[in-house]
């Protein structure tokens, strides 16, 4: 395998393990589905407050 | 840090304060009910940064709704610094009816008297120099939406905060006087309760929070009761102290306005004249069908304006035929602005994806040129290409819950709603779950029955939202390509209205079974019509095609990734090239579900690649639009085995689909209904589990959606297919119905008896 | 004259007299201003009549006809 093919499954492999990492540590947090980061903004009335928890977790 | 609360009537212009304050982009809608939580923001103009809590819009403190209840709650027990109270100047009366109430607890308050800029227009004065005499506190005139005076307001309420203000009240030297002190001093002797002038009052008025908690000193109340008697209202205090502050309004605080001489009360504003049109007895609902009609056809139809079919076009008109963006504008016909978007984007996009293709080729791996192209390109495009249309339904939407219509309508519904057993308000939410089912959801909060909001919440996902456009369209397309049938608007518009109708039906039964209950009333306010702000629709816009793109480049790409990769290794972790793709584990997966949804049309009956069809569904638990992203996928694969490598986005892998598993127009509607009625999003689901709070009814809902759109597929598909088992249909649904009522019936009689025994 | 609300014709105008009913939709009625003294005028009656909307102290309210039926209103005699 080349250079190429190599980096394209580490780069996905981030990706997917970043995604469901993001979600688990949301259902951890006790907020919710933790897909919630499709709506950040017509959730600002999000039940779970998963909008802010991920604005906190940016600075 | 100092913490500011905004309370004021709905549609007081709390909200568009709230962002100038916070410059933030919290949406604001133009009828009662967009806030249904509080928000938070930070103020930093201010010697040090202050909280802004933006609270629900409240008429008054009493206990009867959710949001009376938060904003009471959190200014008393979550004690702010200071309540900024907006009144909307053009409403003075009953926005003061808050205030004075708002004035009893012993917090910091100041008046922002807002829409000044609407009572000049109106020719009319008031003089808030007078008004904060009168009052006692701060009034300050500001335009929240002209961002005027909101320095002087900061300023003010930042003096104000730190004093240590206690309440005050207009009924000082009323009748009611003594008995409120006398009261007081009981509270203050038994129990150690802040804001005691407050509760006192609030007690007095039979408020049934403040009874619950102090029910010993109901005693002073009653024994006061019987020497006190109003002509009007006997000792019915609630309704004696609700009506004196409205007299004491009247008499001390109104003469502040000034009105021109020709002042009538039937002068008719300009939001009266356009309601004239709008809400017209007849015309009404007919002329919202067409509005409705209209958006969907600037949307969808790939005949704009039907000059098409009229013949008035020549065959290659605007065609650009042999250009790179052949197609793109009408073929025969000229297509809605938002087919045209979508061409834009589709052709765009096939063009880069090709252009990679061609560019790995030989330079790299063949599994890596494939999982590019067909797994991440295929997905990722087949479900970008639909956002222009998911922004065009969102605008139109936007403009008109902005202008105020959306309430209007509410009002013209109501009487309709009613024989369903939902009332009027119950059709904004409703609206909303065209956008998405989550905030709709969420907006139900404003439905004061709980039976009456658990049906409504279980039906939001029938309307369908953005996310499951895709797969509306891209399905309608694959129809009227390969079967020649139709037109893609109308199939579209059809599956909406099926959605509405299966709504319907649905509330009908709910209803009328488990969810009974009582249609909560409709005394609801119509705020004046509103041209919608440029800068904040294209705001709105720009935040829905961030999500979408971000939701895209992150969850969609990842489901893509995981799904090439379970279709491409077999049970055995052996890599599989793309013609051996109904060996991987994926296919396994599919073809155990499979026969599940032979009713369907979907299932065992089609051939062996028709589990691409089940899987798809499946993947839309994680977002709708990976239906579409899965076909595109794995569509891809599947001709791959057949073809070169070619990424083929929305419509071109329904088109595949379509022959790889020779499954028919009935069964693809059924898909269609299918997914459109199923349990929505894990997002939309974790939302209705937030709302509903109960785990049992939450249960019941899980299970019915996944009854009725089993249901409804099915119902398609049989009928779809052999049309007479329509009548075999609708006798089933009329002895149901029966039954139903039948059942009812002997409840009523039931109940009435035991009532009547009950009596011995 | 004493006449319901309810019955009012489109245009008609009056002052409440008294505000029957009891619980919430009382409770609802008078935190949007519908007391005894306040001057109301029929606005619209939405297709099929019901509900209706008045103006009430300078604003646009809507409620249905049953709950118009608690107001009890005083208009001048023709």
């Amino acid at each position: 395998m080349g250079l190429f093919e190599i980096a394209l499954i580490v780069v996905c492999t981030l990706i997917v393990v970043g995604v469901v990492g993001a979600a688990i540590r949301r259902k951890v947090k006790g907020k919710g589905s933790g897909f919630c980061s499709s709506c950040y903004e017509c959730c600002n009335d999000c039940p779970f407050n998963a909008y802010k928890a991920d604005k906190k977790d940016n600075k | 840090m100092l913490k500011f609360a905004l309370a004021g009537n709905p549609n007081s212009g709390k909200t568009t304060l709230f962002n100038t304050l916070t410059g933030s982009t919290t949406h604001v809608g133009n009828w009662p009910g967009v806030t249904v939580d509080k928000r938070e923001g930070v103020y930093k103009k201010c010697a040090k940064p202050v909280s802004i809590v933006d609270l629900p819009g409240i008429y008054s403190l009493s206990p009867y709704t959710p949001e009376e209840v938060i904003s009471r709650n959190f200014i008393l027990n979550e004690k702010p610094n200071c309540v900024i109270n907006i009144v909307d100047a053009t409403n003075l009366e009953r926005n003061l009816y808050l205030t004075t109430q708002l004035m009893e607890i012993d917090v910091p308050v100041v008046v922002a008297l807002n829409m000044m800029d609407q009572v000049k227009k109106n020719d009319e004065k008031i003089n808030s120099q007078k008004l904060e005499e009168k009052l006692g506190i701060p009034v300050i005139e500001i335009s929240a939406l002209k961002s005027k005076g909101i320095d002087l307001l900061m300023k003010r309420a930042y003096q104000a905060s730190k004093s240590d203000r206690k309440g005050s009240t207009i009924f000082k030297s009323s009748s009611l006087g003594h008995l409120i002190n006398d009261v007081k001093i009981a509270l203050t002797e038994t129990s150690k309760v802040s804001n005691v002038l407050f509760h006192a009052i609030k007690l007095i008025e039979m408020d049934p929070l403040e009874v619950a908690d102090h029910g010993d000193l109901v005693k002073i109340i009653d024994k006061f009761k019987t020497t006190f008697s109003d002509s009007t209202f006997g000792s019915d205090f609630e309704a004696f102290v609700a009506d004196s502050r409205y007299k004491y309004i009247s008499k001390n605080f109104s003469p502040v306005l000034t009105r021109p001489a020709s002042h009538k009360i039937e002068n008719l504003t300009k939001s009266d004249k356009v309601d004239r049109v709008l809400t017209h007895r007849i015309w009404g609902i007919p002329i919202f069908l067409v509005i409705l009609f209209a958006i969907f056809h600037l949307t969808f139809s790939e005949d704009f304006l039907y000059l098409g079919a009229m013949g008035v076009l020549s065959e290659d008109f605007i065609t650009l035929e042999g250009s790179f963006y052949e197609g793109m504008f009408g073929e025969g016909s000229i297509f809605s602005p938002g087919v045209i978007l979508f061409n834009f984007l589709d052709i765009s996009m096939t063009g880069l994806s090709d252009l990679v293709a061609s560019a790995m080729e030989g330079a790299v791996a063949d599994w890596a040129a494939g999982f590019i192209v067909d797994g991440i390109l295929g997905g990722l495009f087949a479900v970008l290409s639909f956002l222009p249309q998911i922004l065009v339904l969102f605008l139109f939407f936007s403009i008109l819950e902005d202008s105020g219509y959306m309430a209007r309508i509410a009002f013209i519904l109501d009487r309709i709603f009613r024989k369903f057993g939902l009332s009027g308000r119950a059709f904004m939410p409703m609206i909303m779950g065209f956008g998405c089912s989550i905030p709709a959801m969420i907006n139900t909060r404003t439905l004061a029955d709980d039976n009456e909001r658990s049906a409504t919440i279980r039906v939001i996902p029938f309307f369908s939202c953005g996310a499951k456009l895709p797969i509306l369209t891209a399905i309608a397309g694959g129809i009227v390509m390969v079967f020649k049938i139709g037109s893609a608007e109308i199939i579209t518009y059809s599956m909406y209205l099926l959605g509405i109708a299966t709504a319907i039906v649905s509330v009908l039964f709910l209803r009328n079974t488990t969810l009974k209950g009582e249609v909560p009333p409709f005394i609801m306010e119509l705020p004046s019509y509103h041209s919608p702000q440029f800068k904040s629709l294209m705001l709105h816009l720009w935040d829905k095609a961030k999500h979408f793109v971000k939701k895209a480049f992150t969850i969609i790409l990842a489901s893509t990734i995981v799904i090439w990769v379970i279709s491409h290794f077999s049970w055995g972790w052996e890599f599989l090239p793309n013609e051996l793709i109904d060996q991987s584990i994926l296919a396994g997966i599919g073809q155990l579900l499979r026969p599940l949804f032979t009713p369907l049309g979907f299932g065992s009956q089609l051939n062996s690649w028709g589990w691409v069809f089940v899987v798809a569904a499946v993947t839309g638990l994680i977002a709708k639009e990976n239906v579409i992203a899965t076909f595109g996928t794995l569509a891809a694969c599947i001709t791959a085995g057949f073809a070169p490598n070619e990424a083929l986005e929305g419509i071109d892998s329904v088109v595949e689909m379509i022959a790889a598993t020779g499954i028919t127009v009935p069964a693809l509607i059924s898909f269609i209904a299918f997914n459109m009625t199923t349990i929505p999003c894990f997002a939309a689901v974790a939302t209705a589990k937030a709302e509903l709070k109960d785990q049992k009814r939450f249960n019941a809902t899980l299970m019915f959606w996944l009854l009725s759109s089993y249901i409804v597929g099915t119902i398609v598909y049989v009928i779809g297919t052999w049309w007479w088992s329509l009548f075999i249909i609708i006798a089933i649904t009329v002895l149901a119905v029966l039954t139903i009522i039948f059942l009812n019936k002997k409840e009523y009689t039931f109940k009435k008896k035991k009532a009547q025994y009950g009596a011995f | 004259m004493l006449k319901n609300l309810e019955q009012f014709n489109l245009g008609e105008k009056g002052t409440i007299k008294t505000v029957d009913g009891e619980g919430k939709i009382r409770r609802r009625l008078f935190d949007m201003g519908v007391t005894p003294g306040a001057e109301v005028i029929l606005r619209k009656k939405a297709p099929l009549g019901d509900p209706l909307e008045v103006t009430i102290r300078g604003y646009e309210l809507t409620l249905r006809k049953t709950e118009a039926a608690y107001v009890i209103m005083e208009v001048e005699n023709a």
